[in-house]
C-alpha cells in the first residue's frame, strides 16, 4: 500500500521535474529576452544591468541550478514586467479562473454524464440522435469561433449579455457556456459508450431476472460500472479544460490566469510563463493522482498495485 | 427400475392437477434489419412442481430465447407473437410490467450460463444475494444478512463470513454459480430455470452443480427447467427431456424411454453422436450437415435435409405431433419405433 | 460466423431490384447505403480539399492585395455587397473570398502534415518500445505522462512564442500533438501482434527483425493507425486554427482560417463576415471528418475507442 503510493508519487515528481525543466530549457534556448522587452538601440551597458539584475548574465545551468533553489525557497522568479513576483501575479487572478473552470467543470459533467446516459438507455431514438449530434458538433467547433458567435448574437444582437470581462454572473454565463458545450460534448460521448458497454453486459439481465425495477437497474447495477471509464476520462478533461480557458478568457477577455498567460507568452516573461506552466502541470498531475485513487475505489477489481485481474 | 415407477407417479401427479407451468404454443420474433426471423416456432412444455424438465438442443435452436420470453428477458428486438405462458394458471404475457417484476427472482428465477459475468463486479456477493431478499420480502438488513449466509451455507460456499464481503473476481467458476444459484433461491421461488449452469465449469465442478440443483429442487419442491446442450447433464439431472431443433420442439418424453428408443430421427442422430462405454465405436457419428440459421427455416420438417429416414411427406407441413402412450410424443412423419 | 456473413451480405443482393437515384445509387456501390450524413460530409471534404489544391486556378484577387477605397465590404448576399467580392472585404479591402481560398490551402496543408508527422513519430515510437520492452518502454511509458501532464496547447504557446512561429516550428508543434494516442496504440497492437504465433513462426525461420515489420506486423496495424488519424485530424486542425486565432500561429503575410478569425474578431459589429465565414469553413470541415473518422471507425474498427 505505501509502497504503491510512494511509487506513485516518485513518478508524478518526476514528471513535474522533467516538464519544468523541459519547458525551462526551451524558454532558455531561445535567446536573450532583453531584445524583445527592451527597445532597438538601447546600450548594451543598461541591459548588462537588467541581465545582471533577472540572473541572465549567467550560464543556463548556473541559472538552472538557482530556479530550482528559489522554487524550494518558495520564490518563483519576478515579471520582468510588472517587477512583482510572478506567484502574486498569478495567485491575485486565480479565483476568477477558478470560478470560470470551476462552474464550466461542474456543469458539465453534470449535464454530460446525464445526457450521455440518457442517450445510450433510449438507443435510436429521436433523442439519442438528437444529444449525439450535438455532441459531435460541439467538439469539432473551434470554442474560440463558438464564443464569437455567443457574443455576436447574446451581446451584439440582443444586447442581453456582456461581451467581456468579469465581475457580475453575467458576465459568466457565456464563457462557461462556451467552454462547457464542448466539454459535456466530449463527456456525453464517453458516458454514453460507456453506458452501452455495460448494458450488454451478461449481469445486467441477471439484474432484469432477479427482479430489479427499471430505475434500479440503472442506479444501482449499471451506473456504478459505466461510472469506472467516465471517471478517467472526465479526469483527463481537466487539462483540456485548463487548456480551453486559456483561449476563451483572452475571447472574453477574462481576467484570469489564462489571459496572463498569453500576456506573458506574448512579451515573453519568462517568469510568468514557468509559474503558470509549473502550476498547471501541478494541478493535472494531482488530478490524475486523484482519479487512480478514486478507480481503484471505483473499481474492485483494481488491485492496489494497480494490476486489474 | 425404480426410475421407471417414478415417472409413473409424475405423471399421475400431472393428470391430478395442473401443471405448475405450461407453455401454449409460444412464438418469437426476432427482429433483425434483414428482416425477421421466427426463431421459436409454436413451442408447447409444462413443467410441475418437483419435477425437472430438461431442455435439450444445439446451440441456437431456440431453447434459451423460449425461456427468456417466458420471463420477458428478451432483448429489445425479440417479440412474442403467439402463445400463452401459464404459471400458476396465470398468463404471464398478459401480467403489467410492474407485476411481471415482482414475480421474476421471486417465483421463477433464473440462472445463467457463464457465472463469471452474469454477476456483478462493483458489487459484493452478499450484497447481490440479499439484494434478491430486499426486493421481493419486506426484510431488515440484519435478517438478510442472516439468511444471505444461510443462502450461502446451503449451496456449499465455504466460509460464508468471508464470502459474503467479497466480489466476483475473488470467486472461481464453480463459486461464482453456487453463488449465482443462491441469489436465485433466496427468496425460494416456485420454478427455477437454469439456462446450461454447468457449460463454462470443470467437468467435476458441474456434477457437483448438477447434484446441488437436484437437491435443492427436491429440499424446496421447486421445478426445475434445466437447459442444455449436452445429453450427458439430461441423463444425469432430468426427468422429462424436450428436443428443440430449430425453433421447435420435435420430441418429449421421460427421460429413460428417451434414452432406452428415441423415436425422432434428431434425438437418435444427437444419442449416436454420444460415446458410449457399453459398446467400442470406431469412430462417433455426428449428424451430417448443421442445422439451418433461422432465415432459412421452412415450414416443414427443419430436420428433412439432414434425415435419412425423410420421403416427399416431409416437405412442405409441419409435421404433427403424435402422442405414443401417455407420456411422450414426436413431431415426424416417420418416428422411429423399436423392434 | 460464415451465416452471419451471408446474412449481411444478401439483403443488398435482393436490394438491388429496387430503383434508387443515382445519388443513393453511388452510395450503395461505395457500401454508404443510407448514410446521408456520412455521404454529406464526404463530398464537403472532398469540396474543401479540390479547393485547397486547385483553389489558386479561380482565386480572384491576390489574397495580400489591399484596396483601401473598398475597406470592410459587405458579402454579396448583404445589403451594399457587390460581385466584385462575393464575400466581401476585410479591414485592408482584401478579398475575402481569396484569402479564404488561400488560408484553406495552408491550414489543410499544416493538418494534413502535422497529422502524418505525429502518427509517423508516435507510431514508430511505439513499435520501438514494444520492440525493445525494458527500460525503453519505461522512457516511453514517462514521456506520454509528461505530455498527458501539460496541456498541448500550453506547452504549443509558450513553444511558439519563444523559439520563433516559422512555419516549420509549427508545423512540428502541432504534429507533436496527439502523438502519444498513436504510441500507445502501436505498442499495444505490435505487443499482441508479436505474440501470435505466425510472427513467432517467421521469427524462428530467421527473418529479420525489418522484414518481419515491413511484411507482417505494419499491415496488421495500419489500419487502426489510420483509422486513428482521421480521428485525430480534426484536433490538429482545430489547434492549427487556435493558435493562428491567438496570433502565434501562423504569420502574415501567411494567412490561415484561423488567423482570418483573429483579425475579424475585432471588427465583430461592423463586419461579421470576416470571421464568421471562416469559422463556418472551419466548422463543418472537422464536423466532416469527426462523422467520417466515427463511421469509419465503427465499420473498420470496432475496437478502437
Amino acid at each position: 500500500m505505501t509502497r504503491y503510493i510512494i511509487i506513485k508519487l516518485a513518478r508524478s515528481a518526476f514528471t513535474l521535474w522533467f516538464v519544468v525543466s523541459a519547458v525551462f530549457l526551451v524558454l532558455r534556448a531561445s535567446g536573450d529576452p532583453l531584445y524583445s522587452i527592451f527597445s532597438l538601440g538601447t546600450p548594451e551597458s543598461t541591459l548588462d544591468i537588467y541581465r545582471e539584475k533577472w540572473g541572465i548574465d549567467k550560464s543556463i545551468f548556473e541559472q538552472y541550478i538557482i530556479y530550482f533553489q528559489d522554487i524550494f525557497r518558495g520564490d518563483f522568479g519576478t515579471s520582468f514586467f510588472d517587477a512583482r513576483p510572478a506567484w502574486d501575479l498569478i495567485v491575485e487572478r486565480l479565483p476568477n479562473t477558478l470560478l470560470l473552470g470551476g462552474t464550466t467543470f461542474v456543469i458539465s459533467v453534470v449535464a454530460g454524464v446525464s445526457l450521455g446516459a440518457i442517450a445510450a438507455l433510449m438507443r435510436g431514438s429521436k433523442w439519442d440522435r438528437g444529444i449525439m449530434t450535438v455532441a459531435v458538433a460541439s467538439f469539432s467547433m473551434p470554442s474560440y469561433f463558438l464564443g464569437l458567435l455567443l457574443i455576436l448574437f447574446f451581446s451584439l444582437e440582443m444586447r442581453w449579455l456582456p461581451t467581456a470581462g468579469a465581475g457580475t454572473w453575467q458576465h459568466l454565463i457565456l464563457p462557461a457556456t462556451t467552454l462547457g458545450l464542448t466539454l459535456s460534448g466530449t463527456i456525453a460521448r464517453f458516458t454514453r459508450s460507456a453506458m452501452l458497454e455495460v448494458l450488454r453486459q451478461p449481469y445486467m439481465r441477471t439484474a432484469r431476472a432477479k427482479g430489479a425495477s427499471k430505475w434500479r437497474q440503472i442506479v444501482w447495477h449499471a451506473l456504478p460500472n459505466a461510472a469506472i471509464p467516465t471517471v478517467t476520462v472526465i479526469g483527463f478533461q481537466l487539462g483540456w479544460l485548463i487548456g480551453g480557458s486559456v483561449v476563451i478568457e483572452t475571447v472574453f477577455s477574462w481576467p484570469g490566469a489564462g489571459r496572463l498567460f498569453i500576456v506573458a507568452v506574448g512579451v515573453r516573461d519568462f517568469a510568468v510563463v514557468q509559474m503558470f506552466i509549473l502550476m498547471v502541470a501541478s494541478t493535472v498531475i494531482i488530478a490524475n493522482l486523484l482519479v487512480d485513487i478514486l478507480y481503484g475505489y471505483l473499481d474492485p477489481r483494481i488491485t492496489i498495485t494497480g494490476i486489474k485481474k | 427400475m425404480s426410475n421407471t415407477q417414478n415417472h409413473g407417479t409424475n405423471a399421475d401427479h400431472m393428470a391430478a392437477s395442473p401443471p405448475l407451468l405450461e407453455v401454449r404454443g409460444l412464438s418469437v420474433v426476432f427482429d433483425t434489419p434483414e428482416g425477421s426471423h421466427q426463431v421459436v416456432d409454436h413451442v408447447d412444455l409444462k413443467v410441475s412442481s418437483g419435477q425437472t424438465l430438461g431442455l435439450v438442443g444445439e446451440s441456437g435452436s431456440g431453447k434459451s430465447v423460449t425461456c427468456l420470453a417466458m420471463l420477458r428477458l428478451l432483448a429489445a428486438r425479440g417479440r412474442v407473437i403467439n402463445g400463452e405462458v401459464l404459471f400458476q394458471e396465470q398468463d404471464l404475457l398478459k401480467l403489467s410490467e410492474d407485476d411481471m417484476t415482482q414475480l421474476r427472482g421471486c417465483k421463477i428465477a433464473m440462472v445463467f450460463q457463464d457465472p463469471m459475468v452474469s454477476l456483478n463486479p462493483v458489487r459484493t456477493i452478499g450484497w447481490q444475494i440479499s439484494e434478491s431478499l430486499h426486493l421481493h420480502q419486506n426484510i431488515s438488513r440484519e435478517a438478510a444478512k442472516r439468511r444471505t449466509l444461510e443462502m450461502l451455507d446451503l449451496v456449499g460456499i465455504p466460509e460464508p463470513k468471508t464470502r459474503y464481503n467479497e466480489y466476483p473476481h475473488q470467486f472461481s467458476g464453480g463459486m461464482s454459480q453456487r453463488a449465482m444459484i443462491a441469489m436465485a433461491i433466496a427468496c425460494e421461488p416456485k420454478l427455477l430455470i437454469a439456462d446450461e449452469p454447468t457449460t463454462a465449469l470443470d467437468v467435476t465442478i458441474q456434477a457437483q452443480i448438477l447434484e446441488l440443483l437436484s437437491q435443492l429442487k427436491s429440499d424446496l419442491d421447486m421445478a426445475l427447467i434445466l437447459i442444455t446442450h449436452d445429453l450427458g447433464v439430461i441423463a444425469e439431472a432430468a426427468d422429462e427431456v424436450a428436443v428443440m431443433y430449430a425453433g421447435r420442439v420435435v420430441e418429449e418424453a421421460p427421460v429413460f424411454d428417451l434414452f432406452d428408443n428415441p423415436m425422432h430421427p434428431y434425438t437418435l442422430g444427437l444419442l449416436n453422436s454420444l460415446p458410449r462405454v457399453d459398446r467400442k465405436v470406431d469412430r462417433l457419428n455426428a449428424i451430417e450437415g448443421s442445422a439451418p440459421p433461422p432465415h432459412e427455416f421452412v415450414e416443414g420438417c427443419r430436420f428433412e435435409q439432414r434425415c435419412g429416414h425423410c420421403d416427399d411427406s416431409c416437405t412442405g407441413t409441419r409435421p404433427d405431433f403424435k402422442n405414443i402412450g401417455t407420456s411422450r410424443r414426436v413431431a415426424c412423419m416417420h418416428p422411429i419405433t423399436t423392434s | 460466423m460464415t451465416t452471419k456473413q451471408a446474412d449481411s451480405v444478401m439483403p443488398s443482393h435482393t436490394a438491388t431490384g429496387v430503383k434508387r437515384g443515382w445519388l443513393s445509387a453511388t452510395m450503395h456501390r461505395w457500401g454508404l447505403s443510407g448514410e446521408w450524413l456520412v455521404t454529406a460530409a464526404l463530398i464537403y471534404i472532398a469540396f474543401i480539399l479540390f479547393i485547397a489544391v486547385f483553389g489558386f486556378t479561380f482565386q480572384p484577387y491576390e489574397h495580400t492585395k489591399q484596396d483601401l477605397f473598398n475597406q470592410l465590404q459587405p458579402p454579396v448576399f448583404m445589403d451594399g455587397g457587390s460581385w466584385d467580392h462575393i464575400f466581401g472585404t476585410d479591414d485592408l479591402g482584401r478579398d475575402v473570398l481569396s484569402r479564404l481560398i488561400k488560408g484553406l490551402q495552408l491550414s489543410v496543408l499544416i493538418g494534413v502534415v502535422g497529422t502524418v508527422i505525429g502518427a509517423v513519430l508516435g507510431s514508430v515510437l511505439g513499435i520501438v518500445a514494444a520492440h525493445f520492452r525494458g527500460w525503453v518502454e519505461e522512457v516511453l511509458m514517462m514521456l506520454v505522462d509528461v505530455q498527458v501532464s501539460l496541456p498541448f496547447i500550453i506547452f504549443a504557446l509558450a513553444v511558439l512564442a519563444f523559439v520563433g512561429n516559422s512555419l516549420t516550428v509549427l508545423i512540428i508543434v502541432v504534429g507533436i500533438d496527439g502523438w502519444e494516442r498513436y504510441a500507445r496504440l502501436s505498442r499495444s497492437m505490435v505487443l499482441s501482434c508479436n505474440a501470435q504465433d505466425y510472427v513467432r513462426a517467421v521469427r524462428s525461420l530467421g527473418l529479420s527483425n525489418y522484414k518481419i515489420y515491413r511484411r507482417h506486423v505494419l499491415p496488421n496495424i495500419l489500419g487502426t493507425l489510420v483509422v486513428q488519424a482521421t480521428i485525430n485530424l480534426p484536433g490538429v486542425i482545430l489547434l492549427e486554427s487556435t493558435l493562428s486565432f491567438l496570433g502565434l500561429g501562423v504569420q502574415p503575410p501567411m494567412t490561415s482560417l484561423g488567423q482570418i478569425l483573429g483579425v475579424g474578431r475585432d471588427y465583430l459589429i461592423l463586419a461579421p463576415w470576416i470571421a464568421v465565414l471562416p469559422g463556418m469553413v472551419i466548422f463543418f470541415l472537422t464536423l466532416s471528418i469527426a462523422v467520417v473518422g466515427d463511421w469509419l471507425r465503427d465499420r473498420l474498427d470496432p475496437t478502437l475507442k
